[in-house]
């Protein structure tokens, strides 16, 4: 769970991959990587395969009677499609003004974008349906879960875009997400969380009451983790724009003690709902955070038997 | 160390500004943007930290800068670096200048100076040396003498030589005496023991007519020190007379009534110190040698520190001979007496030869009539000549008539003039000739500027190229073909005396001026004529021939507007002027002239100098050394000099000792006393030595040189540690 504070051997540097202009060649270089790092995809199961057939009740669409079927057997039976059987996946992105925070050269928002683009497009490989929604204070942009051509490069033209930089209001955009997301999806949440717990967690609930499948990648910077960083000076709040004197020495303190409140806060959120919870921090390589998003372990294992399962 | 100015030692009061800059806790006014603001909250400030010095390195760099400025402001120096006290065995070189001008010839001066030099003499040890030294240039007292005379009876041949010395009447100059000094100091260093203390003692009245200027060049020797004896007068003020000229208008002081009209008006300026007492001043002109008044006194009221431009005319019934105006009512009279001398304006006869009309504009009688006129010196008459007039030249003339009166005067004066007597005038005629002359009237002419006299021969004819040659006394001059009728003057010798006023290039173009005329001349090899200017085809233009004493100036053309446009031109009146001049023995000079600046009026060769007031005075070669009037004799001409006391010694104010240092002189204030060696200077000249030994140490710029240092190495430090303290700056806002 906890990010690795060295960086392992095989890592992409998030520096070099960051340095990448093009958001889109950025996560084809991780998820090569990633494929040539994974021996047995833990998403096999998603195959596109026919699946099953139902008996055909009145009102179902004639287009997918199985016509040799019932020319044989005079019965009719509908056929289910394949892109019934494939994963609908959301990734909620957030743009607010916190996420534009970097103590390393680099935001949190663009790690978040990269992260996601890198997901989809390991998910677009697989050919699953994928779509995003952006949020600040609301959703921004939204492209709906598709499987055409052209469809992950209009992912990434939106991933790229500059965020907005608004307010988090992350409860409303959630409820946005639940009532835009009809069908069952996985949905994955790219935020740092940094607001309190009560004012998503209602909204959390209405996504994991909808069985969508959530998962949450809780994106830091270091200098959140431990605030090793700054001087003293009238620090500023980046969405509310409050100011006071911190120093960093003097506050490190009562600050850990806060944050660590809130993280513990947060994951007790996330377990008592079964959402899946990574925290990653933008020192660590993106290949290794995707790593360890696509091998459930802990509560995403629960997550990922129960998908085996269904 | 003392300071000249400890007032600005107050500015040390400055240096808590640093220190309170320093003990301030530096408000940050960075700003930093940070996402997780909520779980922060502000950091008290840090008190335990306030009373702090931050970067005391810096704070002393800073506090170390003010202090060196105020220190450099308050312009130290050090005392115990001139040794002030004389060592009672130390040997001196003692120069001595005696100031000998007239200006110490105001009362009660030249006493107290005898006494000042006799103390001094009296005060110097056995193994000291002495020289006394008049700002004249003379000198009283050799070191040679100095040294042979035994040490007891040196005082007394010292004021044994003084008793016999009376002021001049010459100016100040201090400077070229104290060269002298310098001078002085160095045989004697060469003599003997050159570590010995060099001390010049001025004895002078140092009035402010005193020339100093020339000190501020002077290298002074090292271990030297100048003690001022400034005598103080027993009058206060002093009026004076300074000769201005004579007064260029008569006709002002002839409208006064006089029934003898004045012959000329002389302008004087009477000058008043300021601290001179209020007396009724008269001027009083006189017969310079009899010492007849020759009119009544003139009554003049000049205000205090004040000049006044007075008008004294010379009435009509004044002999002609000098004349001296005295100033009455001021007690200090060296300067009261002016000599004058009036302007005596020299004649010169134009001979013209031929028979032109002087209203006929076709000939060149008609052009130096009107160039002539109104000239002051020389007084140029024109006399046409027609006697010696070649039959051809005559006849060809014979529509002009001849001025009947100088026709009448012509020919005793030309009897008079070709005897063997000519040689006593020959200076006061000038001859042109513009018609051929007779063989016989040609000798005649050229017998006279054998004896000194100038002609112009005007080859306004291919005939009269033989009476030039004949003039000249030369064979084989012939008439030369012009090769063309438009010409110019191709080159113009502007070193030769003819053409030497047109030297400045602004009067060198000769371009403007043609000559359609012109009459070149071939010229025999080996002639003695000298090309001043020649055509622009090459043949000669402008000659001069010299004949004996005299010149004949042959000119290629005729001067008329038919023939050219040389006598309309701007420079043909000044060309004759120069060339009158010259026949007339030189330009004209000043015959005033001060006491010790005579040697300018002397031009060329030995001159020798005779009272005019004295009959029985005879020629010497020495300069006059007092006012007078003197008959100045000089390569055979003899000119009338009124010699005057130099002006710049009426002015008596004293000379601001400010000035002197100025000026670099090596000061230590007067002491009377300590004259004597071991005594310490008095209290009361201790501010006077204290800006000398400033001025001389400057220790002022030492510190501020030092100041500029510590502010470069203040640069440097807060350089430094602002670049240590540099926040890197957080990756907020920035996208990839």
């Amino acid at each position: 769970m906890t990010p690795t504070s060295t960086p392992p051997p095989r890592g992409i540097d998030p520096q070099a991959l960051l340095a990448i202009r093009d958001l889109e060649l950025r996560a084809r270089v991780v998820v090569e990587g990633l494929w040539s790092g994974l021996h047995r995809s833990p998403y096999s199961g998603f195959s596109v395969e026919f699946t099953e057939y139902r008996q055909y009740s009145p009102g179902d669409d004639l287009r997918h009677l199985d016509w040799k079927v019932a020319a044989r057997t005079d019965r009719e039976f509908i056929k289910k499609y394949e892109e019934e059987t494939n994963l609908r996946c959301l990734f909620l992105v957030d743009t607010s003004r916190s996420m534009l925070f970097g103590s390393r050269g680099w935001t949190k928002a663009d790690y978040a974008r990269t992260l996601a683009a890198t997901f989809a497009l390991f998910l677009h490989q697989q050919r699953d349906v994928i779509g995003l929604a952006m949020f600040a204070d609301e959703i921004t942009d939204y492209i709906p879960p598709r499987f055409r051509p052209g469809h992950f490069r209009r992912l990434v033209a939106a991933l790229d875009r500059e965020p907005s930089g608004r307010d988090t209001r992350l409860g409303h955009a959630l409820e946005q997400a639940a009532l835009l997301t009809r069908k069952r999806s996985l949905i994955f949440i790219l935020s740092d969380f940094l607001s309190p717990v009560a004012e998503w967690e209602a909204a959390l609930g209405h996504l994991t009451a909808a069985r969508h499948d959530v998962r949450v990648v809780q994106v830091l910077d270091p200098a959140e983790r431990t605030l090793e960083f700054g001087t003293a000076a009238n620090w500023e709040d980046m969405e509310t724009g409050r100011q006071l004197y911190v120093d960093p020495q003097q506050a490190r303190a009562g600050y850990l003690e806060k944050f660590n409140a809130h993280q513990t806060e947060v994951a007790a959120a996330f377990d008592q709902r079964g959402v899946a919870h990574q925290v990653v921090t933008t020192d660590q390589p993106l290949d290794f955070a995707l790593l360890e998003l696509i091998q459930p372990r802990g509560a995403a294992r629960r997550f990922a038997t129960r998908r085996i399962q269904r | 160390m003392n300071f000249l100015s400890p007032w600005f030692l107050a500015g040390f009061a400055l240096i808590a500004g640093p220190i309170i800059a320093h003990l301030i806790r530096r408000v940050t006014r960075e700003r930093q943007q940070f996402s997780a603001m909520r779980f922060l909250s502000e950091s008290p400030p840090r008190l335990s930290k306030r009373s702090r010095i931050q970067h005391p390195l810096l704070l002393l760099l800073r506090c170390l800068i003010v202090a060196v400025l105020a220190a450099g402001f308050a312009r130290p120096f050090l005392r115990q670096d001139v040794p002030l006290v004389l060592q009672p065995g130390a040997p001196q070189s003692v120069v001595a200048l005696l100031d000998d001008s007239a200006s110490m010839r105001r009362t009660g001066l030249w006493p107290a100076a005898r006494q000042k030099i006799s103390d001094l003499a009296a005060s110097l040890k056995e193994g000291d040396q002495f020289v006394l030294f008049a700002t004249s240039g003379a000198e009283l007292v050799s070191r040679e003498r100095w040294l042979q005379t035994p040490a007891p009876d040196r005082a007394n041949f010292v004021k044994s030589v003084l008793a016999a010395r009376e002021p001049g009447w010459g100016p100040t100059q201090l400077d070229t005496a104290v060269e002298t000094a310098v001078l002085q100091w160095e045989q004697m260093a060469e003599a003997t023991d050159s570590a010995a203390r060099k001390k010049l003692v001025i004895v002078s009245d140092l009035a402010a007519g005193t020339r100093v200027a020339g000190l501020a060049g002077l290298t002074w020797p090292k271990n030297c020190e100048v003690v001022l004896e400034q005598l103080k007068p027993g009058q206060p003020g002093n009026a004076g007379l300074q000769w201005l000229g004579w007064a260029p208008d008569v006709s002002a002081a002839a409208a006064s009534g006089d029934p003898f009209p004045p012959k000329a008006v002389a302008r004087v300026r009477v000058v008043q110190s300021a601290a001179a007492p209020a007396s009724p001043l008269r001027l009083r002109l006189r017969d310079a040698r009899t010492g007849r008044d020759l009119a009544p006194p003139q009554a003049v009221t000049v205000p205090a520190g004040d000049a006044l431009v007075a008008l004294v005319p010379v009435p009509g019934s004044a002999p002609d001979g000098p004349l001296r105006l005295d100033l009455e009512g001021d007690a200090e009279p060296f300067d009261n007496t002016l000599w004058l001398v009036r302007p005596a304006p020299r004649a010169l006869t134009l001979a013209y030869y031929g028979a032109d009309s002087a209203d006929d504009l076709k000939h060149a009688r008609f052009y130096l009539e009107r160039a002539t006129a109104g000239w002051k010196d020389p007084v140029v008459k024109v006399r046409a000549v027609t006697e010696g007039l070649s039959p051809v030249a005559t006849a060809a003339s014979t529509g002009a008539s001849a001025d009947p009166k100088s026709q009448g005067a012509d020919p005793a004066t030309a009897a008079a003039r070709s005897g063997a007597g000519a040689t006593e005038k020959s200076a006061s005629e000038f001859s042109v000739v513009a018609a051929p002359l007779t063989t016989d009237a040609a000798r005649a002419l050229r017998a006279r500027l054998a004896a000194g006299e100038f002609a112009v021969v005007l080859l306004n004819d291919p005939a009269m190229v033989a009476t030039a040659a004949e003039l000249a006394g030369e064979a084989g001059w012939a008439p030369a073909a012009a090769a063309r009728a438009d010409a110019l003057l191709g080159s113009v010798d502007l070193r030769h005396p003819l053409f030497a006023p047109f030297a400045d290039p602004r009067f060198s173009n000769f371009t403007a001026v043609r000559f359609w005329k012109p009459q070149p001349v071939a010229l025999p090899i080996g002639t003695k004529a000298v090309v001043a200017a020649r055509f622009d085809d090459g043949t000669p233009a402008v000659l001069e021939v010299p004949v004996g004493k005299g010149r004949l100036v042959v000119w290629g053309g005729d001067w008329s507007t038919a023939a050219g446009q040389w006598v309309i031109s701007t420079k043909f009146v000044p060309w004759l002027q120069a060339l009158f001049e010259r026949a007339a023995g030189g330009a004209v000079r000043p015959a005033v002239a001060e006491v010790g600046d005579t040697a300018r009026l002397v031009t060329a060769g030995p001159a020798q100098w005779r009272s005019a007031l004295d009959s029985t005075a005879t020629l010497a070669n020495t300069a006059p050394v007092q006012p007078g009037v003197y008959e100045l004799n000089e390569a055979g001409t003899t000119l009338l000099v009124a010699v005057q006391a130099p002006a710049a010694e009426s002015n008596v104010a004293p000379l601001p000792l400010d000035d002197l240092e100025k000026l670099g002189v090596p000061l230590r204030a007067p002491t009377p006393g300590a004259l004597a060696a071991g005594e310490a200077p008095k209290p009361a000249a201790g501010t006077q030595t204290a800006v000398v030994l400033e001025g001389r140490q400057k220790l002022w710029r030492w510190l501020l040189a030092g100041a500029a240092v510590l502010l470069a190495f203040e640069s440097l430090f807060s350089y430094l540690i602002a670049r240590r303290e540099a926040v890197p700056v957080p990756a907020a806002a920035t996208s990839s």
